[in-house]
């Protein structure tokens, strides 16, 4: 089942690109069509999981010379992003659905099945394989389908993601192999090397490893100061490719440093717990008041980014069940959030011909719908109770204030909260409020069809956080109790 | 015996090839075939002869190992007289002859690899380079193609010279051309002057498979050499001088710690500086050159770390190299029948004047930078993984950096075909027979990118036998 999810939007990738259609009417259906299956295939795992640990296991003999091997499973850490991926890639589809190159929906569906793969792998080898993957269509699709600065926007996002998964690499091969004596063999088994982790506290390389990890990870998250690739590449990008960056992309950062950071160094982890929190701190501080000065709406929820990623950070670093619970609701709710916020702007900018905030006023008044959607995500954004974001934020600072190190931080990462809700506010009164200046047609239906799932999940993950909590326990609280049980 | 087989098909195919030759001024097409057939009959013979264990008139092994070099090159040789199809009237002197030279330096780089002395070691190499001169010469009214081949034929003499020199002083040192006498002076110890004669062949070696310092001819040899010719140029030697390294080493000396080490250094200012040199050239020969260089500094790390993973994972490198990075050369060489030159620049907007050429070089392009899913990119692992396995981290470190300027220029060249808007106007016409030969080598990468196991082991168990495990 999960390597369904992995394997057929790659085969349907390939089905478009064979396939002859000029005006891809016939590409952008059938892809649609695909993730929209796969949408309810992952909503069916999501809802079959058994409710702790690692479930719909598979695995297959690949390099057996090496000790790797084709093995994907998921657990409540990694569902809720595989659910995402597939979603998004259904809201993405809508919202290109002016395309007319069928290359581009080839990418859209080869990036939710590598980003599928990097959440479902469970041996090392093979998640840097769908890791690097990753990069490829998410390169053409900025570099082909961008803005103006598309092609330096590309190129930067290449190159930083690059320099962090080159590293990860040899981190990865060093696990492996310093973990041998220890296993007696060689394997990039990720549960099988979890066995080795306290042989691999005792190393004087433990350190290296962890940052090898780390390094890649902050990259993708982005933390300050590893997070100048983002501004460029998600304003540069199209909105599909938008909405996959901030949606999905940066999850795997999140992802990867609970997965591997803490499920393989979580000595490390709480050893450098307060070098991240610092990274968190100002990643939420500095991403705020940047954030407050943008000039550019697509740069603006950009930035806002970075400070809801700090969220994500301080929750890891606190190494609290609570704050890691945190890190995975707020990771998943800016998803939401953040895919809806670039949606919007998206489909705003493809009617003003502008993304200057100060060209635009008076949208709600002109466009009631699209600014209604618009007024409600940047309240998402900013972390109003009653939707999601405002759970994971809030148990994210909750779980940093539970631990020793980084309760401290809380009291500054409460400044960062203020500034992005000024912030935010600021927009809305910007942007959306005052005269009407023009007549601009609302949302077409089509358009509406893609916004209305994100809406939808927005609020009901902040009303109903039953629907994810559970899930999200029963893959933390094995986590913690291995971890625990090591330090 | 069918190693034997081999040896003699590959001599008197290439001499019945040059003798058809004139016969047939106006046939390329059955030459091509033929030779199409000899190679692929060759292929086939060195499947059936990875089972053989026997040493041919006391100098040539006929084993596993030797059947590998014979099946690689003749790949090399196959996909590279079905390159020449599309242009192989327009060559100068006719085709016939340069067929041959395929065979033949095929047949060089087999003897290389099996010889069991060093006289037949050298003469093995001799034949594969001379092979190689001249191809790198066939386009000889073009001034760049002169240049190039006499660079290349002068350092090319110059290096043999050195090894020649530095077996001399083996022989000097342990009083014998046999490996094995050698091997066994090398492991009571062996005197300094043996150790000088091993490193200066080390050098001659260094130039033959393009290692920095020893690279300067690379650039000129491929610029001036057609695509087709480039392509056996970048693979076939780097094959036979690849795996015969690996047996020099351990059928003769052991192999010695400084020697290991020697080659490791050179490993490292080759990819280190491979690279670097690359990011700056803007065509597309010389850009792929450079890269070679990068990528052979790749292959002599998994050489130096040794061992049966050290030199399988070398071993697959060659593999995945033959396949991408001949393919590279065979794209050059269809765009450049289309009219399109190789450059950058030449290159813009490639991708709405021939979409198919376009996707299928972008494959091996992708290949060579180390995208997953393809074969370089596991290539590229093994070797990272022996680097591991031997505990050499900052030279893995370095390594892994390194990838990343690849992946730079080999994007440059894809952002020029895919991005850029189209300087001339109208679809091109590539040739269909070089456009066939693209899609066989973009699966071949996909397929050993994704399903590398039994090419691996088959590679694996070559050299266990070698090391005698």
């Amino acid at each position: 089942m999960v390597s369904l999810l992995i394997f057929v939007p790659f085969l349907a990738a390939l089905v478009i690109a064979l396939y002859q259609d000029e005006e891809a009417a016939f590409a952008k259906r059938f892809a649609l069509g695909v993730s929209a299956v796969l949408t309810l295939l992952s909503l069916a795992l999501y809802f079959r999981y058994p409710g702790e640990g690692f479930a719909f296991e598979e695995r297959l003999s690949w390099m057996p010379f090496l000790g790797a091997g084709y093995h994907v499973a998921l657990d409540g850490i990694a569902l809720p992003f595989v659910v995402l991926t597939a979603l998004l890639t259904v809201v993405s589809v809508l919202a290109s659905w002016r395309k007319k190159d069928r290359a581009f929906f080839a990418l859209l569906l080869l990036l939710e099945g590598a980003l599928t793969g990097v959440f479902a792998a469970l041996d090392l080898l093979l998640f840097f394989v769908f890791f690097e993957i990753v990069l490829v269509p998410m390169y053409f699709v900025i570099a082909v389908w961008g803005y103006e600065e598309r092609r330096y926007a590309a190129v930067k996002f290449l190159l930083y993601s690059l320099v962090g998964s080159v590293l990860m690499l040899a981190a990865i091969l060093g696990t492996a192999y310093l973990a041998r004596p220890e296993l007696g063999k060689l394997t990039f088994d990720y549960l099988e090397l979890q066995k080795a982790a306290p042989y691999l506290a005792s190393l004087p390389a433990a350190a290296w490893l962890f940052w090898g990890f780390a390094l890649a990870f902050l990259i993708k998250l982005p933390s300050v100061p590893l997070h100048t690739w983002l501004p460029h590449a998600h304003t540069q990008a199209p909105t599909a490719g938008s909405i996959f960056l901030a949606g999905v992309l940066l999850k795997m950062g999140g992802y990867g440093l609970i997965r591997f950071n803490l499920g393989l160094f979580p000595g490390e982890l709480s050893r450098f717990s307060a070098v991240l929190g610092v990274l968190a701190l100002v990643s939420i501080v500095y991403g705020a008041y940047v954030t407050l000065a943008q000039r550019d709406l697509k740069r603006l929820i950009a930035n806002s980014s970075v400070n809801h990623m700090g969220y994500v950070l301080l929750g890891i670093a606190s190494m609290t069940a609570i704050g890691l619970h945190g890190a995975v609701y707020q990771m998943v709710a800016h998803g939401l959030i953040t895919g809806l916020l670039f949606l919007m702007v998206g489909l705003l900018s493809e009617r003003t011909h502008t993304r200057e905030i100060g060209a635009m006023r008076g949208i709600y008044a002109s466009m009631p719908v699209l600014g209604g959607i618009f007024w409600l995500a940047l309240l998402g954004g900013l972390g109003l109770p009653g939707l999601a974001g405002f759970l994971g934020e809030f148990q994210s600072l909750w779980g940093a204030f539970l631990s020793e190190t980084t309760r401290w931080m809380v009291w500054f990462a409460l400044l960062g909260l203020l500034v992005l809700v000024g912030a935010m506010l600021w927009t809305v009164q910007r942007v959306l409020l005052g005269e009407k200046e023009k007549d601009y047609p609302d949302l077409e239906p089509i358009e509406l069809a893609a916004a209305a799932p994100l809406v939808v999940l927005a609020v009901v993950l902040g009303l109903v956080p039953a629907l994810l909590t559970p899930w999200i326990d029963g893959g933390i609280q094995p986590l913690l109790a291995f971890v625990r049980g090591l330090l | 015996m069918i190693t034997l087989v081999v040896v003699l098909l590959l001599a008197f195919g290439g001499l019945g090839l040059a003798l058809a030759a004139p016969l047939l001024p106006r046939r390329s097409g059955v030459l091509a075939g033929a030779t199409m057939a000899l190679f692929a009959l060759v292929a086939l013979l060195s499947v059936v002869a990875y089972g053989e264990r026997a040493v041919l008139f006391g100098s040539l092994e006929a084993g596993p190992l030797t059947a590998l070099a014979a099946l690689l090159l003749a790949a090399a040789g196959f996909f590279v007289a079905w390159g020449n199809l599309a242009r192989s009237e327009e060559l100068w002197g006719g085709p016939g002859e340069f067929f041959a030279f395929l065979a033949w330096g095929a047949l060089g780089g087999v003897l290389l690899v099996g010889a069991r002395n060093l006289l037949l070691f050298f003469l093995g190499l001799e034949l594969s380079a001379y092979a190689t001169y001249v191809l790198a010469a066939y386009d000889r009214d073009r001034k760049e193609s002169a240049e190039g081949a006499m660079k290349y034929l002068v350092l090319g003499a110059l290096s043999s010279a050195l090894l020649l020199y530095g077996f001399a002083l083996v022989y000097a040192g342990t009083g014998s051309i046999e490996f094995e006498s050698i091997r066994a002076a090398f492991e009571k110890g062996a005197p300094l002057i043996a150790l000088v004669g091993l490193l200066l062949s080390l050098v001659g070696l260094g130039f033959k498979l393009a290692l920095v310092p020893f690279h300067a001819w690379v650039p000129d040899a491929y610029q001036g050499a057609r695509p087709v010719a480039a392509a056996f140029l970048a693979s076939a030697p780097k094959i036979a001088v690849g795996l015969g390294l690996a047996a020099l080493f351990v059928r003769a000396f052991g192999p010695p710690e400084v020697a290991g080490k020697a080659l490791l250094s050179l490993a490292l200012l080759s990819f280190v500086f491979g690279n670097l040199w690359a990011l700056a050239q803007t065509n597309l020969k010389r850009l792929l050159a450079y890269s070679t260089i990068a990528h052979m500094g790749y292959l002599a790390l998994g050489l130096a770390v040794g061992g049966t993973f050290g030199y399988a994972s070398a071993g697959f490198y060659l593999l995945a190299y033959l396949i991408a990075g001949g393919a590279a050369f065979f794209a050059l060489e269809a765009a450049e029948a289309a009219g399109v030159p190789s450059t950058i620049e030449g290159w813009k907007g490639l991708f709405r004047r021939a979409p198919g050429l376009s996707v299928l070089a972008a494959v091996a392009f992708l290949s060579l930078a180390g995208v997953p899913g393809l074969a370089g990119f596991l290539a590229k692992l093994y070797v990272f993984a022996a680097t591991a396995q031997a505990g050499l981290y900052p030279a893995l470190v370095l390594a892994v950096l390194t990838t990343v300027l690849g992946y730079y220029y080999y994007f440059r060249v894809l952002a020029a075909a895919f991005l850029e808007a189209p300087e001339g106007e109208g679809a091109l016409s590539v040739s269909p027979s070089l456009l066939s030969l693209l899609f066989v080598l973009a699966g071949l990468t996909v397929f050993f990118g994704v399903w590398p196991a039994g090419a691996f082991s088959g590679i694996q168990g070559a050299f266990r036998v070698l090391l005698g495990l």
